[in-house]
């Protein structure tokens, strides 16, 4: 099976400035306001962690820092694989921000419990993953 | 944050394991909790998550609690992925508040 890994994109219009959401995404205590708490560092290669309570450390890896531009990292390493991505472009006065969480694995465990559990419709379902790795 | 996380209910690998099993075939809590060594109250709180987030559902037979797989929440690829929109759109909306109250 040769498929591409599930992706997911999300675009959100801001009223601050890019300066302002890079704080709001890569200072420790800004970042868990809105999420969960961290050791974020903003330096490529450092690991980190998102303890997400209950459900425990998410091990990550700074992958980019382009300061006001663009920041990834990987994200849930040993369990979803995962890489997150967020990107900032000035709009006006303010930010439009970018998200972008991909690498979900179709060959994991939980995707083949997703496909094996169907009992038909390949194809409508191909359709559905095309559509989704499309958005 | 909602203990109704899908994300935070799948990147547990006992959770996944659970699912694994549920996904063969509908099982009781104890012979869930069998197949484990980490204890049945940790078991049942792994039940619990799996529940609330949509991706077990839980039917009393007699005495018994029977876990199934749930539909709604795995049966397709495309659909296993709505979960995990639903959370970041929480999480953008999270940040925006942030921000107004960061800097307003």
């Amino acid at each position: 099976m040769n498929l591409q890994p599930g992706r997911i994109r999300l675009e959100i219009s801001l009223r601050h400035s890019p300066s302002k959401v890079w704080r709001i995404l890569t200072v420790p205590e800004k970042l868990e306001t809105w999420w969960a708490p961290n050791d974020f560092v903003a330096q490529v290669g450092k690991r980190f962690h998102f303890d997400m309570g209950p459900w425990g450390k998410q091990h990550c890896k700074v992958l980019v820092v382009d300061p006001e531009r663009k920041l990834a990292y990987t994200f849930a390493e040993g369990s979803l694989d995962t890489t997150v991505t967020w990107t900032l472009r000035p709009d006006g006065q303010g930010t439009l921000l970018e998200l972008v969480h991909e690498g979900f694995d179709l060959d994991s465990p939980m995707a083949k419990a997703a496909f094996d559990g169907m009992s038909n419709g390949w194809p409508e379902v191909l359709e559905r993953l095309a559509k989704t790795l499309e958005d | 944050m909602s203990t109704t996380d899908v994300f935070g209910a799948l990147a547990n690998p006992v959770r996944r394991e659970i699912l694994e099993m549920v996904r063969m075939r509908s099982r009781t809590a104890g012979e869930i909790a069998a197949a484990f060594d980490v204890g049945r109250p940790a078991v049942s709180e792994h039940l619990q998550v799996l529940r609330l987030a949509g991706l077990v559902r839980e039917e009393a037979k007699g005495r018994q609690r029977v876990y199934h797989m749930d539909a709604s929440g795995l049966v397709e690829l495309s659909d296993w992925l709505v979960p995990f929109r639903k959370y970041w759109k929480q999480r953008l909306k999270s940040l925006e508040k942030a921000l107004d109250e960061e800097f307003p």
